[in-house]
């Protein structure tokens, strides 16, 4: 179901009422019931992958329930334990629950891996080995990249001791299927989550109408914004033969502001229907333009799934048996300090490449992801020197112009990384990028260039305007406003006048195109 | 709490460890502090600091820090 339609619309309200009249113990059971019925209306056939998912992480979990009561009746049937004897049973019985979640994280990603990456394999055996082996053309199931992350995060939280149980399957099936943010996230955790959705809540005024309010703050940003704003990306990037230098910075800046309303926006529309409901999803964006590093960046751009990694793979493998043996290792050659940070560096590298194959499968996604890894590591290793030459040319650095620099500094090397992202392929984003270098055509935003990409002197100007809306809201949020809170205390015509106009805005400037479809989300096809 | 204190101090020497209290929570530390924490911790203070244990309330502050030391100590 597209959530940019009106039968979602529709849906969210018919699923609202239906919650608040159904008797407080089985409003979980509603939220489930429209959550399969969500899924079942996109594919019928591919709901089985969701289900072998859930059938899993609900199996593995009681089996890691199971392990923990059998340690608990050994500790009490031997209360003469030394301390070593202790120790040595903690660690076995922690070895068996994370061997439960391993095998449980293994099938799931396993079954993500032949999905998303079934075709590339083919296609490198084909080209190198000259195989000749027919494609297989899967078709993903709708949300997998993301319900993938869930489930893992659900098993191996639980082998860690830091979530409870869920002996019901169909609560389970509920928190890894709840029809809001299915199909493009935030990746929950399940101890933040789940006990909103199994919590019965009342009709609340208030968080109805901030729901609301949200959800129609994310359909201008999508619809207004993005949907106006793709027609110049695509332009660029589709036909990038046809231009040279600095038309490119144009596509990349067109880019990533459509990947941000995008993405942002479907979390608002998503996070607004959510709270009609009373459950409020983590944080995803928080304001990721505004960052002054990369590492900032990257902490304030789709929060869930870099915690995700920090979580399950960075941290995991920075502080392993095999990280402090590299360290031992390297001592000697490249001395104490680069030693300790050469595996954690590495770990950084590796999530990174991860990072990038998780958004598609092919090595200019790898290539994105190592260049968000390598200009992280630099930047951290060539602090002092940076912090060096500032002092040496007496910089100031507690002022706006010097902060201004570094936003636009970081937004510079975020568009870099954009145009290895939408180029046609790896060669395609080194050749853009060798031409923005070499070719300084400052004439396009002079020449009536800019009017050729696809949008006229008005729609530019609309977006122009959309655009100016979305910063200064953004402005006011990052120094701490809170948008409908300070509505709320405004008088009753000119907060009715702002409703009004709103919905007038996008019902009247949205664009209402080819990409009227779930799949003109671009988060949702991964 | 001296020698931890001077511990953090020289891997995080911009860090006001006396003062701050939410050092996770607020952002101060980032992922690749904490790494560097816990690397030392181990190898000065002869534990195993664990992946289960990096939760924000054992590193909010240095008193969070210390008990965990502690904890890991007696075990």
């Amino acid at each position: 179901m597209n959530i940019v339609s009106l039968f979602y619309l529709a849906f969210v309200a018919v699923v609202a009422l239906a919650y608040f009249i159904t008797p407080r113990r089985f409003r979980w059971v509603t939220l489930l019931i429209a959550s399969i019925a969500n899924y079942l209306s996109y594919d019928l056939k591919l709901a089985v992958w969701m289900l072998v998912t859930s059938i899993s992480i609900y199996t593995g979990g009681l089996l890691i329930e199971r392990q923990e009561q059998k340690y608990a009746a050994q500790l009490k049937a031997q209360p003469d334990l030394d301390r070593a004897d202790k120790r040595a049973l903690k660690k076995q019985n922690e070895r068996v629950k994370r061997r439960y979640a391993a095998l449980v994280a293994a099938i799931n990603i396993a079954i993500w891996v032949v999905f998303k990456f079934a075709d590339l394999f083919i296609t490198t055996l084909n080209k190198y080995l000259s195989t000749g082996l027919s494609l297989w053309h899967l078709v993903l199931p709708l949300g997998i990249s993301f319900y993938t992350l869930q489930a893992v995060s659900y098993v191996v939280d639980l082998s860690r001791g830091k979530c409870e149980v869920q002996r019901n399957y169909f609560k389970l099936l509920l928190w890894l299927c709840f029809f809001p943010q299915m199909l493009q996230g935030p990746i929950c955790r399940y101890r933040e989550t789940a006990p909103q959705l199994y919590e019965p809540h009342d009709f609340d005024y208030r968080r109805v109408k901030f729901g609301m309010q949200r959800m129609l703050w994310g359909y201008f940003k999508k619809l207004v914004i993005a949907d106006r704003v793709v027609t110049i990306s695509e332009r660029v990037f589709g036909h990038s033969g046809e231009y040279q230098g600095l038309v490119f910075v144009i596509g990349a800046l067109a880019y990533t502001i459509q990947i941000y309303a995008d993405f942002s926006g479907g979390m608002d529309i998503i996070g607004g229907a959510a709270e009609i409901l009373g459950v409020y999803m983590p944080v995803n964006f928080d304001h990721p333009y505004f960052s002054r590093s990369i590492s900032e960046y990257w902490r304030r751009w789709h929060i869930t799934l870099g915690a995700w990694f920090r979580e399950y793979v960075f941290y995991p493998l920075s502080i392993s048996r095999g990280a402090q043996k590299l360290t031992a290792a390297c001592r000697k050659r490249l001395g104490p300090n680069m030693a300790k940070m050469l595996p954690t560096y590495l770990a950084m590298v590796l999530v990174w490449i991860l990072n990038g194959i998780w958004h598609g499968a092919g090595w200019q996604f790898v290539a994105f992801g190592m260049y968000q890894g390598i200009l992280i590591v630099l930047g951290m290793q060539f602090e002092p020197v940076f912090e060096w030459i500032i002092a040496k040319l007496k910089i100031r650095t507690d002022c706006f112009s010097w902060r201004l620099w570094q936003m636009l500094r970081t937004l510079a090397l975020i568009m870099g990384g954009r145009i290895i992202f939408k180029a046609s392929g790896l060669y395609e984003a080194l050749r853009i990028g060798w031409s923005i270098l070499k070719i300084h055509n400052i004439w396009i935003f002079t020449d009536g260039t800019l009017f050729k990409l696809g949008l006229n002197a008005w729609e530019m100007f609309v977006l122009f305007v959309a655009v100016l809306v979305l910063l200064t809201v953004s402005l006011l949020q990052e120094r701490g406003v809170h948008i409908r809170e300070a509505i709320e205390r405004q008088n009753l015509v000119f907060r009715w006048a702002l409703y009004i106009g709103a919905i007038a805005t996008v019902i009247l400037l949205g664009v209402y195109g080819p990409s009227y479809d779930a799949a003109g989300f671009v988060y949702a096809g991964f | 709490m001296d020698e931890l204190l001077k511990l953090l101090s020289e891997i995080c020497p911009k860090v006001d460890f006396v003062k701050e209290k939410k050092l996770i929570d607020d952002g101060i530390l980032d992922s690749f502090d904490i790494i560097s924490i816990v690397n030392e911790l181990n190898e000065h203070y002869d534990i195993e600091i664990d992946v289960d244990d990096l939760e924000p309330e054992n590193f909010n502050s240095v008193e969070a820090m210390l008990e965990l030391i502690h904890t890991l100590q007696n075990e």
